[in-house]
């Protein structure tokens, strides 16, 4: 998978609320690994993305790469591009086959 | 309180205003911030969005994770115009109302003509109906139009009263005498080997009478065990042509109005949690009834307003069991 699309099926949307908490706890170095900041609705259920998860799945756009995608998240948290990259291919890895994402 | 603190995934209906009743539209993609800041999942816009100028930014409005489903009748203006909008980023939903003769039936003929014309501007529609007395017993042919003609989805959508297209009076919505009928025709239908497409069906008599005993995709019975009861005001609402709020489509009263107010503003407001206090009771009508923890009542908005002589109870129901 080169660019990485959402599937259009599913419906989502990003809690901003909870995001800016999940921000404001990242920043005391509280554990922000299970606090949910996209919802995602297919087929009736309702799946929550982390903060990372769901900064990825937005930049899931069909237009970037997974190199693109890293160096974004990558420049978010300041840190080494090389350290996300498997993260980031894992994870698209996992959507794709769950059918989340998409070829494009 | 914002939307997005809510669990409930909330899907709104939107009488689109056309340009046949002289609005300009002006204010809608001021609403359409409204409603996709607002955290909605659904909308669909209703009436002949096609027609409208200001569709278009609207559509750029939800290019985010909501979904969009746009109301087409297969008049050659919406084709047109659909042939000049972006292909992608919404769903269309084919209104087969216009199809049906209630003395001639469906107008195959003319309904596979839209749908190859949709083919060509490769939109694949869903196939949407409201259910009325006229037109209930034509179900059964638009499934076989369905399944021979590969459309995928088929929606029965709940009346719209009280608003700017369809003013619905109880006469031309099917009571449980039409119902007692329609389970009769429906069983024979299923007799035939006819593959369904996907169904959506709102209301819930409805839905037991053609959902039950159905297998999903992945072989599991259906069943509406999450069903928990009117959804008005929860996660359902409705917006008027005017911007105003209402709980759902079928029951016409205000809850607050965009784009003055934001949607959450109007969600915490008094008037929507008036609603669902109200849907909480037993309606007068279904005291005594065995079934009310299965139905909680049915379809609040169209009981409360075409059936108070009937106790509000669901105009589909027989009576308490």
């Amino acid at each position: 998978m080169n660019k990485p699309l959402r599937n259009p099926e599913i419906v989502w949307r990003v809690e901003n609320r909870r995001q800016t908490e999940v921000l404001k706890a990242l920043e005391t170095g509280e554990e922000i690994e299970d606090s949910g900041t996209v919802i995602l609705l297919q087929s009736g259920m309702m799946h929550q993305l982390n903060l990372i998860g769901g900064l990825i799945w937005q930049q899931c756009d069909g237009q970037q790469s997974l190199t693109d995608i890293a160096g974004e998240l990558a420049k978010e948290f300041t840190v080494e591009q090389s350290e996300v990259e498997s993260d980031v291919a894992e994870f698209v890895a996992d959507l794709t086959e769950r059918g989340w994402l998409i070829n494009e | 309180m914002g939307l997005d603190l809510l669990d409930t995934p909330v899907r709104l209906t939107w009488d689109f205003p056309d340009d046949a009743i002289g609005q300009t539209g002006a204010c809608l993609p001021a609403i359409a911030d409204r409603v996709a800041a607002g955290g909605v999942f659904f909308v669909t816009l209703q009436g002949r969005p096609l027609l409208h100028p200001a569709t278009e930014e609207v559509l750029g409005v939800f290019d985010g994770g909501c979904q969009l489903l746009i109301t087409c009748h297969g008049h050659s203006d919406e084709l047109a115009r659909l042939a000049q909008l972006p292909q992608a980023g919404y769903q269309l939903l084919l209104d087969a109302a216009g199809f049906i003769d209630s003395n001639q039936g469906v107008d195959t003929r003319r309904l596979l003509s839209v749908v190859h014309a949709l083919h060509l501007l490769e939109c694949k529609p869903v196939i949407i109906l409201t259910p009325l007395r006229d037109n209930l017993f034509y179900i059964p042919d638009l499934l076989r139009f369905c399944s021979d003609h590969q459309v995928a989805k088929f929606k029965l959508s709940n009346a719209h009263i009280g608003d700017s297209f369809h003013d619905y009076s109880a006469a031309d919505l099917p009571r449980w005498q039409d119902l007692d009928l329609f389970r009769k025709s429906w069983l024979e239908f299923t007799k035939e080997s006819c593959q369904l497409p996907t169904m959506e069906i709102h209301d819930l008599f409805l839905w037991e009478i053609m959902m039950s005993g159905q297998k999903t995709a992945g072989g599991q019975e259906q069943n509406r065990s999450e069903y928990g009861g009117c959804q008005a005001g929860n996660s359902l609402g409705h917006i008027d042509c005017q911007g105003v709020v209402h709980p759902c489509a079928a029951w016409p009263q205000p809850l607050g109005k965009l784009p003055d107010q934001s949607l959450a503003d109007i969600w915490a407001g008094y008037e929507r949690l008036a609603v669902r206090e109200q849907i909480a009771g037993t309606p007068g009508g279904c005291h005594g009834c065995s079934d009310i923890d299965i139905c909680f009542g049915g379809c609040r908005g169209l009981a409360l307003h075409l059936n108070r002589s009937g106790g509000e109870r669901d105009l589909m129901c027989s009576g308490p069991r």
